[in-house]
């Protein structure tokens, strides 16, 4: 995983401000891989609470892209059909 | 930097404020005319011409902020401020007091870099991004009116 534990930690506090302190987050894409450079941070939340969903991913975006310094997306789980985004984040992606 | 500098940098100011007023006008235009629709739920069951409406909406609101952004680097390049990083020019903005904060600027600029979600498969989600389109309008509005207030207190025309 190519991220300071800083870093993660970062990520994680501010996804559990934000969308619950239940909530997961998960890191997949390019940055999982040790090998790999580069890359935007994908991350992928499964979150605790899901009322005004769009406005929380905003604000949770929002700060990290201006604290780190690589661009970032964020994926928010679906509550119910999953979408192959969603299939490919849980199966490979590694728990913040 | 030199007097001539400054004074060309303060002339590009004014001809971006200028700009700024038109878009200003469009986007306030095209807010008003979609805000009877506001909060969205979803975009299911509009017809083309009112997401014609809603495709003017995001772009404006796209278009106006990058001129703000441009506009405040401007301000920060006559104050001599360091503008090799935006979050330098952001920081500047809110201790001048143009920006009531960082994080609303940056909450702003996020919504207006996730344009992609307008064609999100979710309808809750393309709903959600206008709403944020339609709830961050205001901010912009303000932080135009305090930027001219600044640049009209600390520039004055004629000087």
């Amino acid at each position: 995983m190519r991220l300071s534990e800083t870093e993660a930690d970062f990520i994680r506090q501010s996804v559990v401000e934000i969308f619950g302190g239940g909530s997961r987050v998960r890191l997949f894409g390019s940055r999982v891989d040790d090998a790999a450079r580069g890359g935007d941070v994908d991350l992928y939340v499964e979150p605790e609470v899901r009322d005004d969903l769009y406005r929380r991913r905003i604000v949770c975006l929002a700060r990290l892209t201006a604290r780190l310094p690589y661009p970032v997306d964020l994926v928010v789980a679906h509550e119910d059909a999953p979408r192959p985004i969603d299939r490919i984040a849980v199966a490979t992606g590694v728990i913040l | 930097m030199t007097a001539t500098t400054r004074a060309d940098l303060i002339d590009a100011l004014r001809i971006k404020l200028a700009q700024l007023d038109h878009m200003g006008e469009h986007l306030d235009y095209t807010s008003r005319k979609v805000s009877v629709r506001f909060p969205m739920l979803s975009l299911a069951g509009l017809n083309p011409d009112e997401l014609e409406v809603l495709a003017a909406f995001k772009g404006r609101y796209a278009e106006f902020q990058d001129h703000l952004a441009a506009a405040m680097r401007l301000v920060a390049r006559i104050e001599e401020v360091n503008v090799n990083a935006f979050t330098y020019v952001i920081n500047y903005m809110e201790k001048i007091g143009v920006i009531s904060s960082a994080e609303a600027w940056n909450d702003a600029r996020a919504v207006r870099n996730d344009a992609a979600h307008a064609y999100s498969d979710d309808a809750a989600e393309q709903a959600g991004f206008f709403n944020q389109v339609y709830a961050k309008t205001p901010f912009l509005f303000e932080t135009l009116a305090a930027l001219r207030d600044f640049c009209r207190r600390t520039y004055p025309e004629g000087n």
